[in-house]
């Protein structure tokens, strides 16, 4: 079962927390601890009645530790330590769209939101799925769906 | 959902792990479940009462191919991961292991870029037998017959992808290309290093260096197809690549820091000279990408991952033996005429026209070759050549 999962789902849970962290190693990083986890998890005998649901409340827990500590990475910082890369010249929005853009657009969201229409448009899980990861009632989860969406939809057009 | 937003979703989705990234995430996976003890365990359970405890799983709803792979991959293949030839679990990982490592790569992208690890793995291990001075002429032998064989199989998975994804078939062969340069490297100092290896290490490297010289050549009709055929080249595809060039280039930065209190000033300047002409391609590359040279701008983020890939090898090397094997060798595995060269494609006319300065009397500056609008910047491996206004502070004139 476990090998199984992660052929199934490394990608997913990597992608999840690379969006919701903006820290592409970092992300890496929570993968493999979340895979840990539900090994551990599933070595205790415990039943699971759905693997990929525990799997991204394990990730979720992890983010939610993650935004605690507050420990960003980046390129700068690393430039204080050495190689200073040249200054990247900033694209003009509304040009085309990146694939780097779309941190940006997510980041805009707040953390409430931008979980949820990760967890519903970009993990492709059920409004029932992402109510228990996280611990809310369905209707909440609805709503700040629905908010998050227009959110991003007014970003993406004023981009054009 | 109205189409932006559908778009933009069908991008957030494309963000993946690279192999590279997976497999050594997965390694490290059953490292750590071998260090739980559970391994060790199944390893001295009597065959009869592997059901037993494989039963406990069973009880669960899970399809049969995953209790397939459960007990012919964790069984008995977790000692065997980091086994070398010689060691008794080597044919394990050889036959067992990797075989369903390739029963799992169902599509001609997976088999390619799974052909392409393991021979990189025969490889590797050749590197560590010889960094420990255990390297003899027959395990060489098996280990040249072995890669020799998965870079065939790569070979003609290429082929398939070709037909399919030119993109992807690009991607692939580029990886491949600089997996074999740099071990064709980390190889060749080795054999300096150690002359009681030279008769075992010589004919691999040879092999190697011709592989490379193959797959470089493969790589450019490639990249060169993509660049004069844009529609074949998808703006999404270009932008995941620009995408992946970047990320790979600040993993290499991150390596870098890492390993820079170790190496030497000759080798920081010349990686550091390596990062600003990666860095400068992904700036051109971005400015043709938004001019919707689609085809140009892949090529030029893939030149910048090959670098960024490159210097990421070496370095792990490094780290590994101790060595630094990013100076430049006496037969550098991508040089066609021996000069010590090292070729790096631009397909950016305007680009090698704008910035025909050698203002800097010290620096031997380029040489150029035009055939069906490729341009090559010949580099020298100890840092020079690039042109004057490189180091960081100008910015390349878009076209």
């Amino acid at each position: 079962m476990f090998s199984g999962a992660y052929e199934e789902f490394n990608d997913a849970i990597f992608r999840h927390c690379y969006f919701r962290i903006s820290d592409r190693e970092r992300a890496k990083e929570l993968t493999q601890e979340a895979f840990m986890r539900i090994w551990e998890y599933l070595d205790g005998d415990r039943p699971v009645d759905n693997v990929r649901a525990l799997l991204y409340r394990i990730a979720n827990n992890l983010i939610i530790d993650e935004y605690r500590k507050k420990k960003p990475i980046s390129l700068d910082a690393l430039g204080e330590k050495g190689f200073d890369p040249p200054a990247e010249e900033r694209m003009p929005l509304g040009t085309i769209m990146e694939v780097k853009e779309i941190m940006p657009i997510l980041d805009t969201l707040e953390v409430k939101y931008k979980e949820v229409f990760i967890m519903r448009y970009i993990d492709d899980l059920s409004i029932k799925e992402i109510a228990e990861i996280i611990d809310e009632q369905e209707n909440n989860v609805s709503l700040r769906i629905h908010r998050a969406t227009n959110q991003i939809k007014k970003i993406i057009e004023n981009h054009e | 959902m109205n189409n932006e937003l559908e778009k933009f979703i069908k991008r957030a989705k494309s963000v993946k792990l690279q192999e590279e990234e997976r497999a050594l995430m997965k390694t490290e996976l059953l490292a750590f479940i071998e260090r739980q003890g559970k391994a060790k365990q199944v390893m001295a359970v009597p065959p009869q009462s592997l059901a037993s405890y494989y039963a406990k799983f069973l009880l669960r709803p899970i399809p049969l191919m995953v209790i397939f792979l459960l007990l012919i991959s964790t069984g008995t293949s977790f000692a065997a991961q980091n086994a070398l030839p010689g060691d008794i679990l080597y044919p394990v990982k050889i036959h067992v292991d990797e075989t369903v490592q390739s029963w799992l790569a169902v599509t001609p992208d997976a088999q390619a870029r799974l052909q392409a690890r393991l021979a990189a793995t025969r490889l590797k291990e050749a590197e560590t037998l010889a960094a420990e001075g255990k390297l003899d002429e027959d395990t060489s032998l098996m280990l040249q017959d072995n890669f020799a064989n998965h870079s065939q199989q790569f070979k003609e998975s290429l082929n398939t992808l070709k037909t399919n994804d030119i993109a992807a078939a690009a991607d692939a062969s580029s990886d491949f290309e600089t997996s074999l340069m740099a071990h064709g490297k980390i190889l060749n100092k080795l054999s300096q290093d150690n002359t009681k290896l030279y008769s075992a290490l010589t004919p691999l490297v040879s092999n190697v260096q011709s592989n490379s010289s193959s797959t470089t050549k493969t790589r450019e009709e490639l990249e060169l197809d993509i660049s004069e055929n844009s529609q074949k080249t998808v703006q999404s595809d270009v932008q995941v690549k620009m995408y992946e060039s970047q990320n790979s280039l600040n993993e290499a930065v991150k390596l870098f820091n890492s390993s820079r209190p170790g190496l030497n000033a000759t080798t920081t300047a010349q990686i550091q000279d390596y990062f600003n002409q990666a860095q400068a391609m992904i700036q051109n590359g971005v400015v043709q990408l938004g001019n919707g040279g689609y085809g140009t701008a892949f090529v030029n983020f893939a030149n910048a991952e090959r670098i960024a890939q490159q210097i990421k090898i070496l370095l792990s090397a490094y780290k590994e033996f101790g060595r630094a094997m990013v100076a430049p060798t006496s037969t550098p595995a991508n040089d066609e005429d021996g000069t010590g060269w090292m070729q790096i494609q631009v397909n950016d006319s305007s680009f090698i026209q704008n910035n025909a300065t050698s203002s800097d009397g010290e620096k031997n500056y380029k040489e150029r070759h035009n055939s069906n609008q490729q341009e090559k910047i010949r580099i020298k491996q100890d840092g020079t050549g690039l042109p004057a206004n490189i180091n960081g502070n100008d910015q390349p004139k878009p076209n």
